[in-house]
């Protein structure tokens, strides 16, 4: 509850309506006690009293009532009315809604069709047909208005219902022996609340503005009861001679709907998961560099270097040193592969060498990107973005989600072009046929007019690459390129990055979890763990003498096909959490080695032949 | 050995275009008549790409999802309405996504009496040990079942999908794709939870998987499918180390190895069949090295071949 009410102190204006709409409550429930005299009592010889003229503060209206004590009691009366309105429209309509959304197919359709006719017709000339229809007075009319509002529940939840019921977990109720109305309490509902929740504080404020409505037409409250909407009526006729008779009942309506709508942003604001976590600003188009320092180049003149990079994500008070100084070196015509478990930090090295790590929370805190003698953490953003999609592209895990949806994969290799080179629209056409048949797509033609979605998820994948060919890149970075594919669509890909190195001469720096795509296609391997690189060399050496004891247990644990049935070695335990790394080496707690040493220092990435590097003090001994 | 679970010409469509006015629905055909039995005690590993139907295959074996034709047999007997709802006592189901699995409003202990209270109709004193029985055995502390399921990584999460499916006291559980979604060190440690889990509560497995090294680290026998078909179907050992089906050989051929060099097998710009209209002939066809005129007129049965090793292929690999 007190993290709720800080989400919402965030947002000043939303607080704002809190106190204020607490205060109109307050003033409300505390009416009955207050010394003011009855709003029902006429007295025609006092009518239409000034405000602050006699003992009646807010004057009188036109049978000379106390307005104040009218006021008062009208705001009690109408926001009574709007709540129960919102409660019942909220109750009935969620009902509704979750029932079309979790039985779907005909129950749905017969539900949402209803929904649709009451939808059909205009707003207030359906509560004015059902006041008509069950008489006027104020119960009618809350029942009117709560009709009226049913649809915007139902349609609302029946969404996010509809979401829900394909969640594994409500499968797994299903399979746990729950019955449907046992899920829909206890799975759906629960997680369908706060959207209920926000819903109904976003529709309170209108809800008492139509109640409001139809007792201003005089449907609602009847004399001589008091609400705002009531008197907005009663004062009509007095808008010329006495026109605070008006200004009183209607600044209360707009102080009422502004505190609560304000007050309802606020809570949409609080409850929604996604802003939970992050914060509400958009990310930045390039990761933010603070607390810098600037490591030195360690150039060993080839084509990309990355010395002692450092990438945090500041969240809350947790620090996560996802990159702790990594150094890696991407050499014309060679794959480098960076190898690691989930956490370690691979993607985040790939990902910080363009400035891609969105911020907030990333901020890269140290390094050196060495391209062509600059230093690509310190470029101006022009620079930097002219080499991004130019001369050092992306590749991504998912093809589909990092392809737009509604332009055709033509479209979209025309952009990638022409957003760095000046052609006619005559050639950008044969660039792109000639980029997709580079990567080997049957039918160029034919392919290059259909959409993402049309295609298999290889294809797509092929699609990517041609986009990061389009602009005849040195290095291509590779960030999981096959993970999301199947074996036999795997080895097509890899082989067109092999080709790509072999014969374009391009640098491919390859992210990957697996071993066996380490040793097909990387000439290189570093091998990160918690953030840093525990071993660094040549790939067919690693893998065959792995020196570090992470690299060699974590190439144990896989899988290999042709040993038959067997139980697998394992490391026990789990990687660190990066936010709260102590001293000495980040294995040590999982390694069988550990001695004392390992625990105090850090420890130094060593030669221990000419071309691998590794992080350990005692590192598995091979010749 | 006694069959202990049998699919019998399992067939599931899902039909496409609901129109009020179109008459005739296009369907996507998911799992085309799939059969096989598997007995009591052993581990049936179940094998193929993604979009070869066989998560469909794997829903329809527990009753999550009803298939259009053929039916489900527990030992030897056909369900009936009654015996339906009875299922989850029998066979359970791990989920792929371990997280997702979980309704992220309970807590850990919630998520673990249900099945414990619905099921097996355990007071709650009762339920209370068995919790803690079943912790034990997927190596969870006990501390954690008072939290919720945002606060656990993926193989955490799993050990939990794991002891919840137990808690059902089943006798078969569906593993579909059990590991995916793990790293490898986890991934390791899962699968052999597993295979002592199996001892220790007599049970017996049927486990999904698209990685054909980790299916032949657990399984007995291996079925592998493709576009909603079983294409070879054997003792696991048979079928990896000699596959007789073409697309076997393929898949085994493309999988990485560490220490081997990366050789493409297959023609680049092959299609794959459309599920929505699917060919007459073998659905491997246009992919296959072996392929003859009479692949793509008629659709190989499954039959057998030799060391009980059944393929449906009308040139098999000799």
């Amino acid at each position: 509850m007190i993290g709720f009410i800080k989400l919402l102190s965030r947002n000043r204006l939303s607080l704002a309506g809190l106190v204020v709409i607490i205060l109109v409550i307050f003033t409300a429930l505390i009416t009955p006690i207050l010394p003011i005299s009855d709003p029902d009592v006429i007295d025609t010889k006092n009518r239409f009293k000034t405000p602050f003229t006699t003992d009646a503060l807010l004057g009188t209206d036109h049978l000379g009532r106390d307005l104040m004590s009218r006021l008062l009691w009208g705001t009690r009366l109408s926001l009574a009315v709007g709540f129960c309105a919102a409660c019942i429209a909220a109750l009935i309509g969620s009902a509704l809604g979750i029932i079309a959304g979790f039985y779907a197919s005909r129950v749905d359709n017969i539900i949402m069709r209803g929904i649709d006719m009451l939808m059909a017709f205009p707003y207030i000339l359906l509560a004015l047909a059902i006041v008509a229809a069950l008489g006027p007075g104020l119960f009618n009319a809350l029942i009117a208005v709560a009709i009226v509002n049913i649809p915007f529940f139902a349609r609302n939840i029946r969404g996010v219902t509809l979401g829900i019921t394909h969640k594994e977990y409500i499968d797994a109720a299903r399979l746990s022996g729950m019955t449907d109305t046992r899920i829909i309490i206890t799975e759906v509902l629960p997680n369908v609340f706060p959207v209920i929740v926000i819903a109904m504080s976003t529709t309170v404020g209108w809800m008492i503005l139509e109640t409001a409505g139809l007792s201003f037409l005089g449907l609602g409250s009847q004399p001589p009861q008091a609400d705002l909407g009531s008197m907005l009526g009663e004062a009509r006729a007095a808008l010329i001679t006495s026109p605070y008779t008006s200004v009183v009942p209607g600044a209360m309506i707009l102080i009422i709907v502004m505190a609560i709508n304000l007050l309802g942003d606020g809570i949409r604001d609080a409850l929604d998961p996604r802003l939970k976590s992050g914060v509400l600003s958009s990310p930045r188009p390039r990761t933010l560099v603070a607390n810098y320092n600037e490591a030195k180049n360690l150039d060993r003149s080839e084509l990309l270097s990355v010395s002692k990079l450092r990438t945090q994500f500041h969240i809350g008070k947790q620090n996560y040193k996802a990159v702790d100084g990594v150094s890696i070196y991407a050499k014309k015509g060679a794959c480098l592969g960076i190898i690691g478990e989930s956490g370690s930090g691979k993607s985040v090295t790939a990902l910080s060498i363009m400035g891609l790590v969105s911020s907030p929370p990333g901020i890269i805190t140290g390094g050196y990107v060495n391209y062509k003698g600059s230093n690509l953490i310190h470029t101006n953003d022009q620079e930097l973005q002219s080499l991004r999609g130019n001369k050092i592209s992306y590749v991504f895990q998912d093809p589909l989600s990092s392809l737009h949806p509604l332009y055709t994969v033509q479209k979209q290799l025309e952009e990638a072009i022409k957003a760095h080179q000046p052609v006619s629209q005559e050639e950008v056409y044969q660039r792109s046929i000639e980029l997709l048949k580079s990567v080997r797509i049957p039918n160029p033609e034919q392919r290059a007019k259909d959409y993402p979605h049309q295609l298999s998820g290889g294809m797509r994948q092929r699609v990517n690459i041609a986009m990061a060919l389009a602009n005849d890149p040195e290095i291509i970075i590779a960030d999981e390129p096959t993970t999301a594919l199947d074996v036999t669509v795997q080895a097509q890909i890899l082989s067109l990055f092999r080709e790509l190195t072999r014969e374009r001469g391009l640098a491919i720096i390859f992210i990957t979890h697996d071993f066996g795509v380490v040793s097909q296609i990387c000439d290189e391997v570093a091998v990160m763990y918690a953030g840093k690189i525990v071993e660094y060399g040549p790939s067919e050496m690693i893998l065959n003498h792995p020196a570090h004891p992470y690299t060699s247990r974590l190439i144990g644990c896989v899988p290999e096909l042709g040993k038959g049935k067997r139980e697998l070695a394992s490391i026990d335990g789990l990687p660190p959490m990066v936010d709260r790394l102590g001293h000495g080496c980040a294995f040590a707690p999982r390694c069988e080695k550990t001695i004392s040493e390992c625990l105090n220092n850090d420890i130094k990435l060593k030669n221990i032949n000419a071309n691998t590097q590794v992080r350990c003090l005692k590192p598995e001994i091979h010749l | 050995m006694q069959t202990i679970l049998e699919a019998k010409n399992l067939l599931k469509n899902f039909p496409l275009n609901r129109g009020i006015f179109r008459r005739k629905k296009a369907q996507i055909h998911a799992v085309r008549s799939v059969s096989f039995k598997v007995k009591k005690g052993e581990i049936f590993g179940v094998v193929g790409e993604s979009g070869c139907g066989k998560s469909t295959l794997a829903r329809m074996l527990v009753g999550l999802t009803e298939p259009t034709n053929g039916e489900v047999l527990l030992e030897n007997n056909k369900l009936d309405k009654s015996q339906k709802a009875r299922l989850p006592k029998v066979i359970q189901y791990v989920f792929q996504d371990p997280i997702s699995s979980l309704n992220p409003r309970k807590t850990i202990r919630q998520v673990m009496s249900v099945p414990l209270t619905h099921l097996q109709k355990l007071s709650e004193n009762d339920q209370e040990k068995q919790i803690k029985k079943l912790f034990k055995a997927v190596n969870l502390q006990e501390e954690f079942l008072d939290r919720y399921p945002h606060e656990f990584s993926g193989g955490q999460a799993q050990r939990i999908g794991i002891a919840r499916a137990l808690a059902a006291n089943p006798r078969i559980l569906v593993l579909d794709e059990p590991v995916s979604a793990l790293d490898v060190s986890v991934q390791a440690q899962v699968l052999n939870l597993l295979s002592s889990l199996k001892k220790d509560f007599g049970l017996t497995y049927v486990f999904i998987s698209h990685d054909l090294a980790v299916v032949e680290t657990v399984s007995d026998r291996v079925a592998v499918m493709y576009f909603g078909e079983i294409m070879e179907i054997g003792p696991a050992q048979e079928i990896f180390t000699r596959p007789k089906h073409p697309y076997t050989k393929l898949l085994a051929e493309s999988a990485p190895k560490i220490g081997t060099t990366l050789q493409l097998n297959e023609k680049s710009n092959t299609e794959l069949p459309d599920p929505i209209h699917p060919p007459n002939g073998c659905a491997f066809f246009p992919r296959c090295n072996n392929s003859t005129a009479k692949c793509l007129e008629v659709n190989p049965k499954l039959r057998m071949h030799e060391n009980n090793v059944f393929i449906a292929c009308h040139n098999p690999i000799e």
